[in-house]
This record gives structure tokens, C-alpha cells and sequence, in this order.
């Protein structure tokens, strides 16, 4: 229902707005792709003018940095200013072109994946309506971009479950990114008792972009009607990317009804 | 039977074969994901401030009405000239916490997602040229944003919203990224102006300047100057 009337407000809203919206759309804003070094990599983006006015596009590359607290904030920073850019070895065609009103445009992409390439290598392309610069005040520029992953085949996704500690009712710890790709994913948990048998299940509020070697904090609070006995609370995550990793931490809990960290897996 | 499981099976074969001989061809990947297709659309408003000025009897544009294309905050000397006759006393109030120039307009940006299961994420930022009167912070220092959350209360062709729900007031020096659950349900009016101290410092204030952390009022002792720079809205994916 929520989404429903979510869509409804959106449609209401950008119908109301349409004499006014200058609105470029992509085909897809976010991809990933498998590369192999020492070869190159096709492809295209769909850019369409949505508004009744020929517009003109300038198309740019930019770095995406993912920041704290890695629960997708994140900062746009010049071409090849960071250690995971693929902007060097990207080309573009068209990189200006002229859409006419209701019109879409295919702008193709090379990518020459160098032969020491290995890990994840992350850039945004975008797609700018060029306007007329403002000789006073504060200019506004908008740009919307297609976020590309790149990802080498011998690539490694990993996440290490470190620095458990108990709390109240459950434990907390930090989820780091030992591969080298960026890891978008959110987790479920499921708490099984020694016969395989689910005691406890749960899942993440928020979901996480992490970069290699950063860390993301996480907390789970179990069911106080859990009883006295040993568990492993098995952590899966489920990468946005497809596939999914799992970690694994033994617990036990006595008598008293206090948890104890035995293992860490 | 048998023939007819045959042929499938070898035009299963046939297919899958042609399927993948066509795309070695065509590009060296093996395999890729792709998130479905998204938009992001904004629009810019300026709204005149009446008395008082809590946000509540503003003027705004006649609707609909074109897209601004720059945020005018005039010179730096008119600025300083800051008036807001004929209100005796500014009280920027709770709801908005910014306003503009010597003709009391500040502005509205309203920007909305739709399209894809992961909503784009947007990153305001801006870029702008440093002001000798407070050292190396910028411009955006000075210019104040409140964010919040609008949706339709009333029928959608009255045009009537709710954007009393502000979810972040800062300077935009820095900027801000908002996330797939500024756009849950509602899309994001950023109110845009001129940073002048709150009559009572709010929460998340500094105390002394009644103004959110690391923001500046403009003052008598700003030398007067022309200035311009950039208020930018990307929309993109995130790393998958």
C-alpha cells in the first residue's frame, strides 16, 4: 500500500511539474561488469529527453568515493584522483550531443582493461544538460550518472567478522571488507541451536556500500527466550551484486541466561 | 516422445550456443548485472518572505511555473545591507531557518526519484569561491539549507504539501548525500538562503552564533564583492 501511494505521489508529482522538469533518463544507473584484463569492454547507455525542449548533453566521468558511516553516502571526485579508477581507460562517443524533444540518444563506451587490472575499479558516468552559465549568483547544475563496477575475474569478496563484543542481549562488531571490491549487501541472521534447529532469526535495517578495508558496524539483539544452550548465529549476506558471503559466530548461553562469545568464524 | 524431448533438447542446445558465439562477439564480458532504469527531476522556486517571517504567508510563484536556473543572492555589498523592512524584528523561525537577500526571496528545490528497486542516491554540493572575510571557508558557508520532507496533504491539483518535517539544517560547503529513505513515501524540498542567526539557537546550534555548526552570518565588516559559484545535484547509482 505504502508503495503504492509512493508512486502515486511521484506520478502526481512529476506530472504536475512537466512544463517545468527538465528531466534526462538513463537506461540504467547502476552496473556491474566482469572484465578480463588485457581486453576491452563494450558498451552503451540510453540517454532520453523527457521534456518537450531539445536539450544538449555533455557527458563526463567522475570517481565515486564511498564515505562514513558506508551506509551509501558518498562523494563524487575528479577523474583518476582515486586508486580504483577506471576513467583512464574509459572512452565515450558521442562525449556532446543534441537530443530533440522526446528524443533518446545511445552513447557508447570502450573500456581497455589494462593486463595488471585485478579487484574492483568503480566511476560514474554523467550526462549534463548544458546550459547557459549564470554571469551572476549561484549556477545550478545537474547531472545524472550510470555508476559502473568493474570487476575482474580472479576478484575477491570477502567480509570478516571482527572486534565481537556482547551487549545487553545479543553481541555487536564490525563487518570488514577483507577482498578488493566494493561490497553492497545487507544480512540476514539466523541463530541455530545444535540440531540445526532455528532458535532466533533476523535481518538488517539498513543495508551497506563497503569499501576493501573498511569496516561497518554492526549489532544484533536476540530474543530473551532463547535457552540455556550452545548456538552459532550464522550470518549471510546477500550482495546486491548477486551471490552472497556468511560469517559465523558460536555462542552460549547458561543457566543465568548470560551469552558468552565462545567462537568467531 | 522420444523424438519430440530430442528435438527440444537439441534446440535448447542450438540456441544456447548461438546465444553465447554472439556475445564473446560482441563484448568481453562474462557476466554483468544491471539495475532498472531511474530518474531524478528537480525544480527551483523563488519564494518571497512576508511578515512574519516563520515560513507560514510566503509568496510563492504562481503555479506552474519554469524551472530557475541560478540562485541569485545579488552582491555582497547588497548583503550587507541586509534589511527586512517592514518586519520589526527577523525571526527566522523553526520550519525554514533561511532567507534571502534584500528582497527577503529565498528558494525552494524540490527534487524527486522514481524508477529502479534501488532509488538513485542525490549528493548536493557545492563549489564556490573563498571569502576573504572568514579565511579559507567558502561561500557556502554563509548560505543555509533545510532540508525536509514534502508530501500531498490535500487533492494534488491544489498543489497543497506538507513540508513541515525538516530532517537536516546546515551549510552547504560540504554538501549532503541523501539515501533511498529521504524518498520513502515523500520527495525532498531543500529551502535554500542566506544564513542569519536564529532568533533562539535551535538544537544542533552553536550556542554563541545561533547558527548550525561551522555556518557564519554575514556581517557589516564582509567586504563588498561580487561572487558566483555552483549548487550541483548529481543522481547515480551506488557501487554494486
Amino acid at each position: 500500500m505504502k508503495k503504492l501511494l509512493f508512486f502515486l505521489i511521484t506520478v502526481i508529482f512529476f506530472t504536475m511539474n512537466s512544463l517545468a522538469f527538465a528531466q534526462l533518463k538513463l537506461d540504467k544507473y547502476q552496473e556491474k561488469l566482469e572484465i578480463i584484463q588485457g581486453k576491452t569492454l563494450n558498451g552503451f547507455i540510453v540517454v532520453e529527453n523527457a521534456s518537450t525542449e531539445q536539450v544538449t548533453v555533455k557527458t563526463s566521468v567522475d570517481d565515486i568515493v564511498m564515505l562514513p558511516p558506508f551506509d551509501g553516502n558518498r562523494e563524487f571526485r575528479p577523474a583518476g584522483s582515486t586508486a580504483y579508477s577506471f576513467a583512464d581507460w574509459l572512452t565515450l562517443s558521442p562525449e556532446i550531443f543534441i537530443i530533440p524533444a522526446l528524443g533518446k540518444q545511445k552513447v557508447s563506451y570502450a573500456i581497455d582493461v589494462p593486463e595488471d587490472a585485478k579487484g574492483g575499479y568503480y566511476g560514474t558516468i554523467f550526462f549534463e544538460k548544458v546550459e547557459t552559465a549564470a554571469t551572476t549568483g549561484v549556477g545550478v547544475a545537474f547531472r545524472i550518472g550510470s555508476t559502473i563496477s568493474l570487476i575482474t575475474k580472479d576478484a575477491v569478496r570477502d567480509i570478516k567478522i571482527e572486534d565481537v563484543s556482547l551487549t545487553g542481549n545479543g553481541i555487536k562488531g564490525q563487518f570488514l571488507n577483507s577482498g578488493n571490491v566494493i561490497l553492497n549487501s545487507d544480512y540476514v541472521y539466523n541463530l541455530m541451536d545444535g540440531k540445526g534447529k532455528i532458535a532466533d532469526r533476523g535481518k538488517s535495517l539498513k543495508s551497506f556500500v563497503l569499501p576493501p578495508g573498511e569496516k561497518f558496524p554492526f549489532e544484533i539483539n536476540l530474543n530473551k527466550k532463547v535457552k540455556e544452550g550452545s548456538y552459532s548465529l550464522v550470518i549471510n549476506f546477500n550482495l546486491a551484486s548477486g551471490g552472497g558471503l556468511s560469517g559465523e559466530v558460536e555462542l552460549a548461553k547458561d543457566k543465568s541466561g548470560n551469552l558468552q562469545i565462545v567462537k568467531v568464524k | 516422445m522420444k523424438y519430440r524431448i530430442l528435438t527440444i533438447l537439441f534446440l535448447v542446445s542450438l540456441f544456447s550456443f548461438g546465444f553465447h558465439a554472439t556475445e564473446s562477439q560482441a563484448v568481453d564480458l562474462a557476466t554483468s548485472v544491471t539495475m532498472p532504469a531511474g530518474t531524478v527531476g528537480f525544480h527551483i522556486s523563488k519564494i518571497i518572505a512576508n511578515c512574519p517571517f516563520d515560513g507560514t504567508t510566503d509568496t510563492w510563484p504562481t503555479f506552474p511555473s519554469p524551472s530557475l536556473t541560478s540562485l541569485s543572492f545579488a552582491t555582497l555589498s547588497e548583503l550587507t545591507a541586509l534589511t527586512y523592512p517592514p518586519c520589526p524584528a527577523v525571526d527566522t523561525g523553526v520550519k525554514l531557518g533561511v532567507f534571502g537577500p534584500s528582497d527577503r526571496g529565498y528558494y525552494a528545490v524540490d527534487i524527486a526519484v522514481s524508477g529502479g528497486g534501488f532509488p538513485p542516491s542525490v549528493s548536493v554540493t557545492t563549489s564556490m569561491p573563498s571569502d576573504p572575510a572568514i579565511g579559507t571557508t567558502t561561500l557556502g558557508h554563509k548560505i543555509l539549507a533545510t532540508y525536509t520532507h514534502v508530501t500531498f496533504v490535500g487533492p494534488a491539483a491544489t498543489n497543497t504539501v506538507d513540508d513541515a518535517t525538516p530532517f537536516g539544517i546546515g551549510n552547504l560547503a560540504t554538501g549532503r548525500t541523501l539515501g533511498t529513505s529521504d524518498f520513502t513515501g515523500h520527495w525532498v524540498r531543500i529551502y535554500i538562503g542566506v544564513a542569519i542567526p536564529h532568533a533562539t539557537a535551535l538544537s544542533g546550534d552553536d550556542p554563541v552564533t545561533k547558527l548550525p555548526p561551522n555556518t557564519f552570518p554575514w556581517t557589516a565588516s564582509d567586504p563588498a564583492s561580487s561572487f558566483s559559484g555552483m549548487f550541483r545535484i548529481d543522481g547515480a547509482g551506488s557501487p554494486i
